[in-house]
């Protein structure tokens, strides 16, 4: 996918948009998965960034992701995505269990006929191996999910745009009384995508 | 310690509370499951392996119940029966690691440092992972096993030791016990001329209890050897003294091999097998009592070739 417009050692805005929203992709999936947000014969292993990736087959999930990815995408194109969250939420008590948050540095200066960076493919995709790695780890401290959960995608943008059809403004969805856990970031030079994790403190 | 010309890495994980004895095995299994996946050496986690595994099971007893009263085919192709046969045979050897940690661990009070070596051999490893286990300490809570490797999770995963580590390619995985010479260890082979190596990389992890052991440490000072009192403990959980000139020294004046020691009270003296009484390297003329102790299965890496080979058909459904 990103191959075409990232080039071995330089990288456009519309390459970039492509390497950020396919890790959006692949670390979405591995957070479902790793979290149990759907039953684990519903994946299949993917080889991705040099790792045994789980990507879901379920076909309702696949076209709601491909929407969201699709807008996201256009939010990243105009330099206007600044967070993208993964909240997951009890299926009974609606309470926010977990919250995954990417994030998003974009150069604003940079536009679609900019000069291409210089930052190599393989650099980028090792920092994002680093972040993906580090999603999957993370099931060792994170509290064991008790309850079926359910999750849904905030995405914070610039403050001028506009609310797409399918998207509805919401709250933060933060957890009272959380833990925070500062993971990897990457940067694709034109995007920096830093990630982290909140969850419940229990203790 | 030999760490040659490159320093090592280290990594100071802290528990508020006291680790008893089973759980630090846990910890090494846990320790182990993470190194051989975060250095690519088992291509996903060893749950999620463990769970394939279990489901293929499933499936093919379902094959076989199908194909009953027929002749069973076995269908797979060459390189999908390779591949079934690595998973199958490091599954294998990390459960016989993981069940003969936890057995040693029972069974042998005083393993104070773990080595997992990743490379060719022990010997001349590529990375070296030594785990110091905490001695125990007198006062506190004891902290449950979820406690513990959340806390110990949460601390290597924010302090991000091996992020920048380059990818490595799949070897050979060693797991060596340090403990006492006379100790009744089974299954681990001893390894008395084993050094830990001054090559490749070094990566430190020390865990320490703290809850209590400041008291116990200011207390210390102003004892001798013979005035111990500490009560409410067992014998053989006592806290890390290898910081403490004091204690230290009082040590030293007690003679390792005493077995006298054992039939005393311990009630009112700090036995001299005690993990931290013996704390290796850091006690001046005791290291000879302690030996490493070499599991007898190794764990070979592999990498998912399976997954490669869907790889295709699904980015087609994602794209």
């Amino acid at each position: 996918m990103a191959a075409s417009t990232c080039q071995k050692n330089a990288i456009t805005l519309k390459g970039s948009t492509e390497t950020v929203s396919e890790f959006f992709m692949y670390g979405i999936n591995s957070i479902l998965y790793q979290r149990g947000i759907y039953p684990p014969e519903t994946f299949t292993r993917v080889q991705k960034y040099g790792l045994t990736v789980l990507m879901s087959t379920d076909e309702k999930l696949k076209v709601y992701l491909q929407q969201v990815l699709k807008q996201v995408k256009d939010w990243l194109l105009d330099t206007t995505l600044q967070k993208l969250v993964i909240v997951i939420k009890s299926l009974d008590t609606n309470e926010v269990m977990e919250r995954w948050q990417f994030n998003v540095e974009c150069d604003k200066t940079v536009k679609t006929d900019s000069k291409p960076r210089e930052k190599s493919e393989k650099e980028i995709q090792k920092e994002i191996m680093g972040v993906i790695r580090q999603i999957t780890a993370s099931v060792t401290f994170l509290p064991l999910l008790e309850t079926a959960c359910v999750f849904d995608i905030l995405a914070y943008t610039d403050k001028d745009q506009d609310v797409p059809e399918t998207w509805g403004e919401a709250g933060p969805h933060f957890i009272a009384n959380s833990q925070e856990v500062r993971l990897r970031s990457f940067t694709t030079t034109i995007h920096k995508v830093d990630a982290m994790v909140a969850y419940r403190n229990d203790d | 310690m030999p760490f040659g010309k490159h320093s090592p890495l280290t990594c100071l994980v802290e528990f508020d509370g006291i680790i008893k004895g089973q759980l630090r095995g846990n910890i090494v299994t846990e320790m182990l499951k993470y190194v051989l996946y975060q250095r690519q050496q088992i291509p996903q986690t060893y749950e999620q392996l463990k769970q394939q595994e279990q489901l293929k099971q499933q499936e093919q007893s379902k094959q076989d119940k199908q194909q009953e009263g027929e002749t069973l085919q076995l269908k797979r192709k060459g390189p999908q029966k390779l591949q079934v046969r690595k998973l199958s045979e490091a599954l294998e050897n990390i459960e016989a690691l993981f069940h003969n940690i936890n057995q040693a661990f029972s069974n042998v009070n005083y393993i104070n440092q773990v080595v997992i070596t990743l490379g060719g051999t022990p010997i001349s490893p590529k990375e070296t992972y030594i785990i110091k286990l905490p001695g125990g300490v007198f006062e506190g809570s004891i902290l449950s096993k979820k406690e513990v490797i959340q806390t110990l999770f949460r601390t290597l995963i924010s302090q991000d030791l091996l992020g920048d580590f380059r990818n490595m390619s799949t070897t050979n995985s060693y797991v060596l016990l340090q403990a006492p010479r006379n100790s009744e260890m089974q299954w681990f082979e001893p390894k008395a001329a084993y050094k830990l190596p001054n090559r490749g990389k070094i990566i430190e992890v020390s865990l320490v209890c703290n809850q209590g052991s400041n008291a116990l440490e200011a207390d210390l000072t102003n004892v001798s050897s013979s005035d111990f009192e500490i009560s409410g403990i067992s014998p053989l959980e006592i806290s890390t003294v290898s910081t403490e000139g004091t204690l230290c020294n009082s040590l030293n004046d007690m003679s390792i091999n005493d077995s006298s020691f054992a039939s005393q009270d311990v009630d009112k003296e700090v036995s001299p097998n005690s993990p931290d009484a013996m704390a290796t390297s850091d006690v001046e003329g005791h290291d000879s009592e302690f030996i490493w102790y070499q599991a007898p299965v190794s764990v070979r890496g592999f990498r998912d070739k399976r997954a490669s080979a869907k790889m295709s058909s699904c980015m087609d459904i994602w794209a």
